[in-house]
């Protein structure tokens, strides 16, 4: 499978994760939830990722809807 | 049958719920244990199910819903997470014994102190009497939105004035109100709102919860996994994951997921304005019956549609008996774990019939009730 530079968002909360999925959705914004990365933080949990070139659209939509408890980070996956 | 005890369990739900519940069943993993297919399906749906009940219970901004089993969960949740060992407690007599034993066992164990606002002669309270009860050390006050004995209601918004202009925790009891009487969480003041998903909102047994701020301090009920910060000695600090330990129940949520969306779609006013037809026919048609004695403050702008009743000095037991047996209509007798409520109203002994109402119940279900209470009281 061919690597490439991804933005993931992870997030504090569980319910925070599908609330920000709920609001990428609505503004159109592609990605998906992915596993929470080993490398970001271990003891599972759930990111988004999308491409890299996102993170302004990615971060006004989650200030929308009040998001503080995320973290953005760029993976080669 | 005749199904008339709608305020322990909504027996008729909307058509489509059962539906819904075995969909959840075949389509749903574990909420928050992974991002495959179902797993994502099980989280969609908790997350529609909090907006459901943000809208219906008009939530505002940094505040959420934590899901869990029923309203006594969530009651216990609040009791023993938020209110501090050692201080004043005010309740009412009109509690339920999902607030009752909880606040007795932190009497017990946690040396809190409690005082109980009194009933008037219908089962009302007064904030005048909180304003008198109220101590130095008083932190909390709980009570419900609505009696399960009388269906009166409480005057929510003044109670929650004097808790916002005293610093009082406020916590809620909305098992009865919820999808029975307009509830608006950010408005009326209240830090905590437990509610259930088996009664006025018809949804399965086994949905549940608390409304909250998210900056309220809540310890958890249960401890456990939660998907995320395995490593982690405590349970995540971030609300309502907190308080969401262990497997949810998304098969009922998802059932609860639907009933929420039909109220909201048929509008909860129209489903209050049904009921209390209904329960304006079941009053006009019992008032006239000699020898039935009716509890409550019927003529409350808001209450909901729940009226319970004794005749002569029957039985209360006896009368629901002969209702189920010989008329197959359904209600409950006794004290409906309400003991404080039935002292003020001085049924301790012989309890009283309890008839609710409910959505799906019907004029002609009234009328039949109606006839079969003339029936045993003549």
């Amino acid at each position: 499978m061919k690597e490439e530079l991804s933005l993931v968002i992870a997030f504090d909360a569980t319910s925070d994760a599908f609330a920000a999925e709920d609001v990428f959705r609505q503004n159109g914004l592609s990605g998906r939830l992915i596993p929470l990365p080993e490398s970001i933080s271990a003891g599972c949990g759930l990111a988004w990722r999308a491409e890299s070139n996102l993170e302004k659209e990615l971060t006004d939509a989650l200030k929308s809807i009040d998001i503080t408890s995320a973290h953005i980070y760029y993976l080669i996956l | 049958m005749i199904y008339l005890d709608n305020s322990a369990t909504t027996m008729l739900k909307p058509v489509g719920v059962a539906e819904a519940v075995a969909n959840a069943i075949n389509e749903s993993g574990s909420y928050a244990r992974g991002a495959y297919t179902s797993a994502i399906w099980a989280g969609r749906t908790l997350h529609e199910a909090r907006k459901e009940i943000a809208k219906l219970f008009n939530l505002g901004d940094n505040q959420t819903v934590a899901f869990c089993a029923n309203a006594t969960t969530a009651l216990n949740t609040a009791i023993l997470g938020a209110i501090e060992p050692g201080s004043h407690v005010i309740t009412s007599v009109l509690e339920h014994n999902a607030v009752l034993r909880p606040l007795y066992r932190m009497q017990q164990t946690a040396g809190i102190s409690i005082d109980f606002l009194p009933a008037d002669d219908i089962g009302n309270i007064h904030v005048e009497h909180a304003k008198r009860l109220l101590r130095r050390d008083t932190k909390a006050l709980i009570l419900t939105h609505a009696s399960n004995v009388t269906g009166n209601s409480v005057d929510i918004a003044a109670f929650g004035k004097f808790a916002r202009e005293n610093e009082l925790l406020f916590i809620v009891d909305a098992a009865q109100s919820a999808g029975s009487i307009p509830i608006d969480f950010d408005s009326m003041n209240a830090d905590i709102l437990c509610f259930t998903g088996h009664k006025y909102l018809m949804g399965p047994q086994g949905t549940g919860g608390l409304c909250m701020k998210k900056s309220t301090r809540i310890d958890p009920l249960i401890y456990g996994g939660t998907g995320v910060d395995s490593f982690n000695h405590d349970q995540p600090i971030n609300y309502p994951d907190r308080l969401e330990a262990g497997t949810q129940n998304i098969h009922s949520i998802a059932g609860l997921l639907f009933a929420l969306k039909f109220i909201n779609e048929t509008g909860l006013e129209n489903i209050i304005a049904r009921k209390m037809a209904l329960f304006t026919q079941l009053y006009m048609g019992l008032q006239t019956i000699d020898n039935i004695t009716i509890y409550g403050d019927i003529y409350q702008k808001e209450r909901t549609s729940t009226l319970s009743i004794n005749i002569g000095d029957m039985d209360s037991a006896m009368v629901s008996d002969i209702l189920s047996t010989e008329y197959d209509i359904c209600t409950r007798s006794g004290a409906h774990c309400a003991p404080k409520m039935h002292e003020a109203l001085g049924t301790e002994r012989q309890g009283a019939v309890r008839l609710s109402i409910s959505y799906f119940n019907t004029e002609r279900n009234i009328e039949e009730t109606i006839n079969a209470l003339s029936a045993i009281a003549f």
